[in-house]
């Protein structure tokens, strides 16, 4: 236990002597007659047994916990998204998939790509199609493929899988000037949750299944190599595109 | 009816109107704690990656029974004071029969903190719900597993017992001497610092395979520590008269 730990228990029975003290020095003015002292333990009791039922009947926003069949569709789906942008057959998963969709003029001849923070690893996945159009239209399309939290294992609570795709940052695209096309990592999301379960594990033995994860605290497997996002960029042939980090490019 | 079971029964109803306050800090004890739980929960886990940090608050009736554990072992120790024998020493007839009947108390008290304890959780979730646009993760509940809520409660119930047997037995002693209060205070630093501690608390407390060495050991504690109390105690009463 940390020095801290310490201190929050010292704080926690110093309230408590406090209180108890004040209890005390209540029931010396006021003898608590036994007929409201009655009354007082029986209402308690009641609202403690309907306690679970309330909790039971409450509507909650409670996170999806995917089931295994679940998360062979998803992925699934992911492998087919994945497929339909190298072959650029992603017309059926635009509805599905797709965020947002930009179309830009230029009038160079080259464009260059560049991420804000290689070094966190990439976010989204860029690939570049060159289209036969002789235009100088360049149009990208960002998807994002189905991303989700895998087996993470609490102590004595069960495999919890999220698909936690809705609730992410999106990345930040942007034109640093004519020819530059800056893709920036999404900002961090702050996920919280709150987990409830009437295993006291604190004091006792616990449950079969709590003993299989034992040593596994927090185990994320994420989803895949790649990070939640692609970016997919159409440009015609006479355009040239560029990128530090290395490029993709299909036809 | 014999005349022991209705001294007996006379004497419970007696105790339990004596010490029926006590039941009264009990629940201001847990509304604090619940207070306190609502803001942080019992826990926290978490991780990071890139993109996301995902955090965990868990709730469960685990730090509302460390709070609790500290009331039995008051009330254990407020039942062997000298006062408040004295208090109600014209109604006892035997110590056998006031020993039998302490022990009652203490399994009837220990009955009412464990029932509190493991529903008064639900109470917190429901404040939770209410109050807080938190997600959810249901994990282990009285809805989907039946089994932990129940094997829980009888855990909760036995450690209760064991530390309430243990605060009796500490009880007795201190009103031999008061000096046992200094050697409690060398045993549990000595025992803190032991392996023997390590070992227990490890073993029995975290480890532990499954629930009936855990009942099994906590069971023979519970009794050994009952039987010397009342050895001492049986012998305190016929000093006195």
């Amino acid at each position: 236990m940390t020095n801290f730990g310490i201190l929050s228990i010292l704080f926690l029975l110093l309230i408590i002597f406090i209180v108890v003290l004040f209890i005390k020095s209540m029931s010396k003015h006021m003898r608590l007659n036994q007929r409201p002292l009655k009354i007082f333990i029986a209402f308690y009791t009641t609202v403690l047994i309907i306690a679970p039922i309330i909790y039971l009947v409450l509507p909650k926003t409670e996170v999806t916990i995917l089931t295994d069949k679940m998360q062979k569709k998803l992925s699934l789906e992911n492998q087919m998204l994945y497929n339909a942008l190298f072959e650029n057959k992603t017309a059926e998963f635009d509805e599905k998939f797709l965020v947002n969709e930009w179309s830009r003029e230029i009038k160079e001849k080259e464009i260059f790509l560049k991420m804000m923070n290689p070094e966190e690893g990439s976010q989204v996945g860029i690939i570049v199609q060159q289209s036969d159009a002789l235009s100088n239209q360049i149009t990208g399309k960002l998807y994002r493929k189905n991303y989700f939290v895998e087996e993470i294992h609490l102590r004595n609570f069960d495999s919890v899988n999220i698909n936690i795709v809705d609730t992410l940052n999106e990345p930040i695209i942007t034109w640093e000037d004519a020819t530059t096309l800056v893709v920036k990592n999404p900002p961090n999301k702050k996920l919280s949750f709150v987990s409830v379960s009437d295993a006291t594990d604190i004091i006792a033995f616990n449950n079969e299944d709590s003993r299989k994860n034992e040593s596994t605290v927090v185990k994320i497997k994420e989803w895949e190599y790649a990070g939640p996002y692609y970016l997919l960029i159409t440009v015609p042939k006479n355009i040239k595109v560029w990128s530090d980090e290395g490029l993709r490019i299909y036809k | 009816m014999t005349l022991t079971t209705k001294a007996i029964k006379n004497q419970i109803k007696l105790k339990l109107t004596v010490h029926a306050d006590m039941l009264v800090y009990l629940i201001v004890l847990q509304i604090i704690g619940m207070i306190l739980f609502a803001f942080s929960g019992s826990g926290s886990m978490g991780r990071g990656s890139v993109n996301f940090s995902l955090k965990f608050i868990i709730y469960s009736p685990a730090g509302l029974f460390m709070l609790s554990a500290l009331w039995i072992f008051y009330v254990a120790i407020t039942l062997t004071r000298k006062e408040t024998r004295r208090e109600i020493l014209p109604y006892i007839r035997t110590p056998k029969i006031n020993s039998i009947t302490d022990i009652i108390i203490l399994i009837y008290m220990s009955a009412f903190l464990t029932f509190t304890i493991m529903l008064s959780n639900y109470l917190l979730y429901a404040i939770l719900i209410l109050f807080t646009k938190k997600e959810f993760v249901e994990g282990m509940t009285i809805f989907n597993e039946p089994k932990v809520f129940f094997i829980n409660t009888v855990a909760v119930f036995i450690v209760s017992m064991v530390i309430a047997a243990i605060g009796y037995l500490i009880g007795t002693l201190i009103q031999i001497s008061k000096l046992f209060i200094l050697v409690f205070i060398a045993l549990f630093i000595g025992y803190n610092s032991s392996k023997l501690s390590m070992f227990i608390v490890n073993y029995f407390y975290e480890q532990n395979p499954t629930f009936f060495p855990f009942a099994i050991f906590n069971i023979v504690i519970i009794t050994f520590c009952l039987f010397i109390a009342n050895v001492i105690g049986s012998r305190m009463e016929v000093k006195g008269t």
